[in-house]
């Protein structure tokens, strides 16, 4: 209204409309009129009716002008409200962060959601996404790490294996050994001959292992008093033996080593073995036959596969055997084939 | 004589009601059992034999020659089974006085 008077003109200028002097009066009679809750002004009212009554030209101008200023502050107030994007909050039935987690699309009449809190939700995933893509990195990085640490480890290990002399094939036949075993006890739990009233007697028989802890334990402590006792009196065995004389102490020393040497044990060993082994699955005898002939299987597995299956004085003696079995091979004795006298007690 | 010593001691364990130990604890035993019983009958037999004899036995010994070894034992230890016997015994006796089940 008021812009229009003024329109294409300088608010300094005088309106050139010559009806402008009621026009204005009106215009300003509305705005400032005390029945007008928003922008009423009783003074203000009553100072243009006595310019409107008085033809006072300068006074309703004056007014007019001001009014002017105050609709355009007014406008842009507004115009700056929707620059600012302040709005309303829409009512959602689906939320835009629920359409972000359900994969559909928002819907107003559910709870109120802001944009910017969806731009918030959205930014969020985002760094979550991002944090998990670091973390896999990361995890993939210290992995192969440690994979290659443990190549070098390896690598470390077979270089010492060949310094010691020990050739991969043997290191392969342990290997070949322990998943032998594993498998074979396996197999046994499988049969059902590893589990429930029979395990004790089984792991005893085939393993040579008693379940009974408490009763080990008192043995144990009981083999440590033994040993005790055993040495008190190897001490008292030498000093009888520093007192010999000098061709007797030569004796003892020599006589000594030539009981100790393990062809003796050897030899009581296979005696022992032969009739303390009980007879084992016959498939298991073939396995270890072939193994010997084939070469795979040296008597040191030999042995401990005898532990499986023999009694324990059986597999005891046997490892006993084995221990020395190099020596008794590089003096070129004659080799030892256990498996006959095994397959003679099937 | 190293074969009976062993299977003594071997059957010592059973005696003294050391079933459940592990192989390794019977093994160590074994041994150590072995080696003060073969011990003590050395020192028997040495006893029995003069030091011109023993210097004698320290010849065949230094040789290797155990037919002559063995000869020799047959010889002037007549009773070298009995000694076995006896050490093994008096051994036996001892554990299981201190250690029977």
């Amino acid at each position: 209204m008021a812009e229009a008077m003024f329109e294409g003109q300088s608010y300094k200028e005088t309106p050139k409309d010559p009806e402008w002097f009621t026009k204005g009066y009106r215009v300003l009679a509305s705005y400032y009129h005390p029945d007008n809750r928003e922008t009423g002004d009783a003074e203000k009212m009553k100072l243009i009716n006595n310019a409107h009554d008085n033809k006072d030209k300068k006074v309703i101008l004056r007014e007019l002008k001001e009014l002017k200023k105050i609709l355009d502050q007014k406008k842009n107030a507004e115009t700056f409200k929707k620059a600012k994007r302040i709005e309303t909050k829409p009512e959602w039935k689906v939320t835009p962060k629920e359409s972000l987690k359900e994969k559909k699309a928002p819907e107003i009449g559910a709870d109120d959601f802001s944009f910017a809190e969806m731009r918030e939700a959205k930014e969020k995933e985002k760094q979550e996404r991002l944090l998990k893509i670091e973390t896999a990195v990361s995890d993939f990085i210290t992995a192969n790490e440690r994979r290659n640490s443990l190549q070098k480890q390896r690598d470390e290990l077979d270089d010492l294996a060949s310094s010691l002399g020990i050739k991969k094939n043997e290191q392969q036949i342990v290997a070949d050994y322990d998943f032998a075993h594993d498998n074979y006890i396996k197999t046994l739990q499988e049969l059902g001959m590893l589990t429930g009233k029979n395990k004790r007697q089984i792991e005893k028989e085939y393993l040579g292992v008693d379940s009974n802890q408490e009763k080990s334990r008192e043995e144990e402590k009981k083999a440590r008093e033994m040993r005790e006792f055993l040495s008190e009196q190897s001490k008292e065995v030498y000093a009888q033996v520093e007192n010999l004389e000098g061709e007797k102490s030569g004796v003892f020393e020599k006589f000594g080593a030539l009981m100790r040497d393990r062809k003796f044990q050897v030899v009581a060993g296979m005696a022992i073995a032969g009739v303390a082994i009980i007879a084992p699955p016959v498939e298991f005898i073939r396995m270890l036959t072939y193994g010997v002939k084939a070469g795979f299987l040296p008597v040191d597995y030999i042995a401990k596969a005898t532990s499986l299956v023999g009694m324990v004085g059986g597999g005891l003696m046997m490892r006993g055997i084995t221990r020395f079995s190099g020596e008794i091979k590089a003096q070129g004795d004659e080799e030892i084939d256990l498996t006959d006298a095994a397959k003679e007690e099937v | 004589m190293e074969k009976t010593v062993t299977i003594k001691c071997k059957d010592m364990i059973a005696v003294l009601g050391l079933n459940n130990l592990s192989l390794e604890e019977k093994d160590g035993l074994i041994s150590q059992m072995s080696e003060i019983v073969s011990n003590k009958i050395i020192l028997k037999v040495i006893g029995k034999i003069s030091g011109a004899e023993a210097n004698e036995l320290n010849g065949y010994l230094d040789n290797g020659s155990m037919d002559k070894v063995s000869n020799f034992l047959n010889e002037k230890v007549p009773n070298f089974s009995n000694i076995m016997q006896t050490e093994l015994s008096i051994f036996q006796e001892e554990m299981i006085k201190r250690f029977g089940a």
